[in-house]
């Protein structure tokens, strides 16, 4: 379902998809059209915390709500409500654990996590930078950089949350890693659009790559380790994220979700969640510098194209306005 | 600028709390931050606005700092919010922020280590992180020392926000040393000399610190590190995994005698000086002078790692300066208490110091701040207690300040609760004495009086005070017989050295007898004078904190204890339970304590089943741990169940938090006292304890006055005094032979039974002292 079995709901939902505001109206829309939420996780999460929706209520309580849940539910526990039985519809159980997935990181992100290092954010850089230089050029990495980077590497894991991970298919991105502006196309095609410069200046991403075998073993005896990310799997901070949107079953027999890419000749690539995983320096692949940016209007413009796209398929459009 | 994010600044500039609070909480839509993190949002908004954001984030800690979570909020949750925030912060510039971190540290911790879970959410750790990075860091380094130790057997990862704070040390102008300090390299060779540490472990993260201080070179660490080493000749694990780590030749360690004139220690003589100089005129007066003599004692503990000599002169100073600068002596304390959280005397000092800035308030009618110093000083002395519940002086102490705020009861109720725990004290025994004299019980007062004197001929003290009430009496009876006694015991306690005794002897004995008429006694007087103390201090449960309600609830349980019949118990533990019902996150560092007592009620209700429930239900939920408490109540409740009565059921303290040895054996003695097939074995434990509480006693003994040597205070102190007085003397064990004796054996069964709710109050007190 997709809270159609809660009217309230369903009616705050329908009028907020008609806001005017993209941050409210894309994820209200979201969350009308997703289909993979199981009703089970969808009750829990309405009964999260006395919850009670009403039709007319602040865009910002269903977003505040949001936030408490996922951390709650999705972030906190040592397995994340992704992959328990609750969501077992959305999982992923045919995928083998023999894929190299890619995944993108914002260094400031990575270095937010890794603050109990003493490394500054600059000489983290420095170090990500030299150790992918020694990797291409088959060189020795400075055993003093080595060190460092891996402690700082210690901490970011140690204090990372459980949430889960979003990855793609590494034979997904691999044609675009041989074009100079790798970091600003792969940044569209993940539908990263909250990864901008800041005051002008470039964001530095990383391209994290890795076998999925790592995190099958890792999580061997929980119930899952791979699902299809669903509206309740977005862990907010300052509401819920517009460049998601959710793949129908129909469009998607496999389960992967799709990506909304943000370029203008994209159109989506498949992408899914596993389980969380500690990082290790082999993982880092790239190192570069997102530099261009993202407005709310060509967001926008890439939903509509993205939502026309896969318009048969979406079984609850029905549910919401028609386009003017 | 994003639409979205230009509008919440404006908010920002115009209502920073409010637009601080909606960010943190999530009621806010701006897409473009929506899947960064607050860190990441943080670095936008300090590019354009970051004094706001300094003022909205002080205040939002201030409103929140010791309260309980939101409504509709999980500990998790908060917890997790909370641990974002600091993250957020951490290494930007936010002055108003770090003021508020860096002198608020200890309320901070409190109020974040409920809601700490694991590595992954411990928000408590993020605020540490963050104060090792802010600017206003400094005389903390006692603090990173000890925690990057794990002095308190915090988790592993601890170690590393230790060193992240002496890495990170700020001096008076809030500039970074431009070279590794030495504290860190000392605390890196102390670190290796742990028991919590490997040599991979410790060679990684001391590879780590060296390769941050780079372009250092080898040469330079070596010669930076034989410094230390020179301080630390004992240095074992240090000296080797160093040479190792270095590929030192062993001849290159030159370890040179210690105190070679390098550390500059200050001298005893400056350090009695500067306290004489402090003690007349204030801090204030010779600043500099101060400020220099300061810095030596942090240097020198710096180099040494050994903080004994600030510890010790910092307390003095303290205590010299807190009538002329109670501020100013409560940093010195606090700085004192960072090295040693361990020393009971930095607690009474600080105490002390907090009782001054009351005075202080008072005088200068501010009374909010004199009703905040007040509980402050309450409190400090309550989470001593409960720090140090085998300290007698602390015990006393406490029930000190009750006493001389005027509420009798409370003092009271502690004082007979360190008498029975601390019988070879005449402490307790002549302050409920004096409490009996203020309520105006003479009769029991004198009573109390003569005991203490019978059992400690040479107490000065209950001389006095039994001389004070036959001298009132017998001037208003103009009994003569009664005042020679009081003649006599004056000349004892003179003899004694109790300069008040000598002054009155001399000078006024005669003459104040001279004097006819009724005469206000010096209990009624006493008890007007406690009565006109400002009573500020209020008995309302709402205002208790963390420490003094856990302490209250535990002096009620013995209390509870004592009592033979139903009805006179269930109030005691009705008090106990209300105590209790603290909201988990408001019970600081005291939560796990709070959690073990909750069980150790429902074993003094006889709810043994639910108990037992209880126990494993809490030791389920603190896996991989094993606390003391909560293994200690599992086997009670087993016990009164009678589940298991095998001598294998003895509870397996785990050391960490309880530093005793005697304790899992006298629990032990105690079960098996109370059963008739076990007495081979009680003999056995009896035997093997004997020895210890023997050495323990002489450990614990008064002191010749000439002899520097600090008494042992501790658990096993503690209970060896307690089993001699209340067990071994009354069954007449003198020796080990004794012990063999049959006859002797029912002797000490008899005793432990008539001490046995005390052996157990004991016992809790200690498996949950922090």
């Amino acid at each position: 379902m997709a809270f159609q079995n809660s009217p309230p709901f369903l009616q705050f939902l329908q009028r907020t998809a008609d806001s005017p505001t993209l941050g409210e109206s894309a994820p209200a829309e979201n969350f009308i059209l997703d289909e993979r939420v199981p009703s089970d996780r969808e009750q829990d999460f309405l009964d999260f915390g006395g919850f009670v929706p009403r039709p007319d209520m602040p865009v910002t309580d269903w977003f505040a709500h949001q936030k408490n849940h996922a951390k709650e539910h999705v972030c906190i526990p040592r397995v994340s409500q992704t992959f328990q039985p609750i969501n077992s519809t959305s999982w992923l159980p045919e995928l083998k654990p023999d894929w190299a997935v890619v995944r993108i990181e914002t260094l400031d992100g990575l270095c937010d996590r890794g603050r109990a290092s003493s490394t500054s954010d600059a000489e983290v850089q420095r170090l990500v930078t030299a150790l992918i230089n020694a990797k291409n050029s088959k060189t020795t990495f400075d055993p003093d950089d080595e060190v460092v980077l891996s402690d700082w590497l210690d901490k970011v894991n140690l204090s990372s949350d459980r949430r889960p991970a979003f990855v793609a298919p590494f034979v997904e991105v691999e044609k675009f890693l041989d074009r100079p502006d790798w970091a600003n196309r792969l940044r569209d095609a993940f539908g990263l659009g909250h990864v901008q410069p800041r005051s002008g200046r470039p964001r530095t991403i990383v391209l994290m790559q890795y076998n999925l075998e790592r995190v099958f073993q890792a999580h061997r005896r929980s119930p899952a380790w791979t699902a299809s990310p669903t509206v309740l799997d977005d862990v907010p901070t300052t509401g819920p994220n517009i460049c998601f949107f959710p793949a129908p079953r129909k469009s998607s027999p496999d389960g992967f979700g799709f990506t909304i890419d943000l370029a203008p000749e994209g159109g989506f690539g498949s992408e899914f969640l596993h389980a969380h995983l500690a990082y290790r320096l082999e993982d880092f692949q790239r190192i570069g510098e997102v530099t261009t940016e993202v407005t709310d209007a060509h967001i926008a413009a890439t939903r509509a194209r993205h939502r026309d796209l896969l318009a048969d398929d979406l079984i609850h459009l029905k549910d919401l306005s028609p386009r003017p | 600028m994003n639409a979205s994010v230009a509008k919440w600044l404006e908010r920002l500039v115009a209502e920073p709390v409010r637009a601080v609070d909606d960010l943190v909480m999530g009621r806010v839509a701006i897409p473009v931050w929506s899947r960064a993190s607050l860190g990441e949002v943080f670095l936008d908004i300090v590019e354009v606005q970051a004094e706001a954001l300094d003022v909205g984030v002080a205040e939002w800690l201030e409103n929140h700092l010791g309260k309980l979570p939101p409504d509709g909020f999980s500990n998790e949750v908060w917890g997790a919010y909370l641990q974002d925030l600091f993250r957020a912060m951490t290494s930007l510039s936010l002055p108003r922020v770090a003021r508020l971190m860096g002198t608020r540290r200890r309320e901070f911790q409190a109020w974040l280590r409920p809601l700490v879970r694991e590595a992954s959410l411990d928000p408590e750790a993020a605020y540490l992180t963050a104060l090792a990075w802010c600017e206003h860091n400094r005389h903390l380094e006692g603090f990173w020392r000890n925690l990057a130790l794990r002095d308190r057997n915090e988790p592993e990862y601890y170690t590393d926000i230790g060193l992240l704070g002496l890495r990170k040390p700020r001096d008076d102008a809030g500039q970074l040393p431009p070279k590794a300090p030495l504290l860190l390299l000392a605390t890196l060779l102390d670190m290796a000399d742990s028991e919590k540490m490997t040599q991979p472990v410790w060679e990684r993260k001391t590879r780590t610190v060296m390769a941050g201080y780079r372009p250092v070179t080898r040469e330079v660490w070596i010669r930076e590190f034989n410094a230390v080493l020179t301080e630390r000749p004992a240095a074992d694990c240090g000296m080797s995994w160093l040479q190792h780590l270095l590929a030192i030749p062993a001849a290159k360690v030159e370890t040179p005698p210690r105190h070679q004139g390098s550390t500059k220690a200050p001298t005893l003589d400056e350090c009695g000086r500067f306290v004489d100089t402090v003690g007349r005129y204030g801090p204030s007066f010779e600043a500099a002078k101060l400020e220099d003599f300061l810095k030596r004692h942090r240097d020198f503990a710096a180099r040494t790692n050994n903080p004994h000599y600030l510890v010790r002169t910092y307390n003095r100073l303290a205590v010299a300066a807190k009538e002329h600068d109670p501020d100013w002596a409560v940093a010195r304390i606090e700085e004192a208490l960072a090295w040693e959280p361990g020393n009971a005397k930095n607690w009474t000092v600080l105490a002390g110091c907090h009782w001054a800035r009351r005075h202080a308030a008072l005088q200068q009618q501010r009374m909010e701040h004199a009703r905040i110093a007040e509980s402050q000083a309450c409190e400090v002395l309550w989470e001593g207690r409960c720090r140090f519940p085998y300290d007698p002086y602390f015990r006393n102490s406490l029930a000190d300040f009750y006493k001389n705020v005027g509420e009798l009861q409370t003092a009271e109720d502690l004082y007979r609760e360190a008498f029975a725990a601390f019988p070879r004290s005449p402490v307790p025994r002549c302050g409920l004495a004096d409490v009996k004299h203020l309520k105006g019980d003479v009769v029991e007062a004198e009573r109390l009086y003569r005991e203490t004197i019978t059992k400690f001929p040479d107490d000065a003290y209950a001389h006095t005070c039994l001389a004070k009430i036959l001298f009132q009496r017998s001037r208003i009876s103009r009994d003569e017989a009664e005042r020679d006694e009081a003649r006599s015991h004056f000349q004892t306690a003179t003899r004694l050295g109790n300069t008040w005794a000598i002054d009155f002897l001399n000078n006024r004995f005669d003459k104040e007898w001279q004097k006819t008429g009724p005469r206000k006694s010096k209990s009624r007087q006493e008890s007007e004078a406690a009565s006109t103390v400002d009573q500020l201090l209020s008995q309302n449960e709402a205002d208790m904190g963390p420490a003094q309600r856990l302490g209250r609830a535990l002096l009620a349980m013995s209390q509870a204890a004592h009592c033979t019949r139903d009805e006179d118990r269930q109030p005691y533990l009705d008090r106990a339970a209300s105590l209790l019902s603290l909201p988990d996150a408001l019970t600081g560092e005291f939560y796990r304590a709070f959690l073990e007592s909750r069980g150790f009620l429902l074993l003094a209700r006889g709810q043994n089943a639910e108990a037992r429930d209880y126990f494993l239900r809490q030791l389920e939920l603190a896996e991989p741990h094993r606390p003391a408490g909560l293994e200690l109540g599992l086997s009670e409740a087993r016990h009164a169940l009678h589940e298991s009565s095998e001598p294998e059921s003895v509870p397996q303290l785990p050391a960490g938090r309880l530093k005793s040895l005697l304790l899992p054996l006298v629990l032990q003695v105690v079960e098996w006292s109370q059963t008739h097939d076990q007495d081979d074995l009680l003999r056995e434990t009896l035997l093997a304890m004997f020895p210890s509480v023997k050495e323990k006693l002489a450990k614990s003994q008064p002191l010749d006055e000439d002899d520097e040597t600090p008494r042992e205070e501790s658990p096993d102190t503690m209970l060896a005094g307690f089993l001699q007085s209340r067990v071994f003397q009354l069954a007449g064990i003198e020796t080990e032979d004794d012990l063999r004796d049959p006859g002797k054996l029912q002797g000490i069964k008899n005793a432990l039974r008539l001490c046995e709710p005390d052996l157990r109050s004991m016992a809790h007190s200690l498996v949950l002292a922090v």
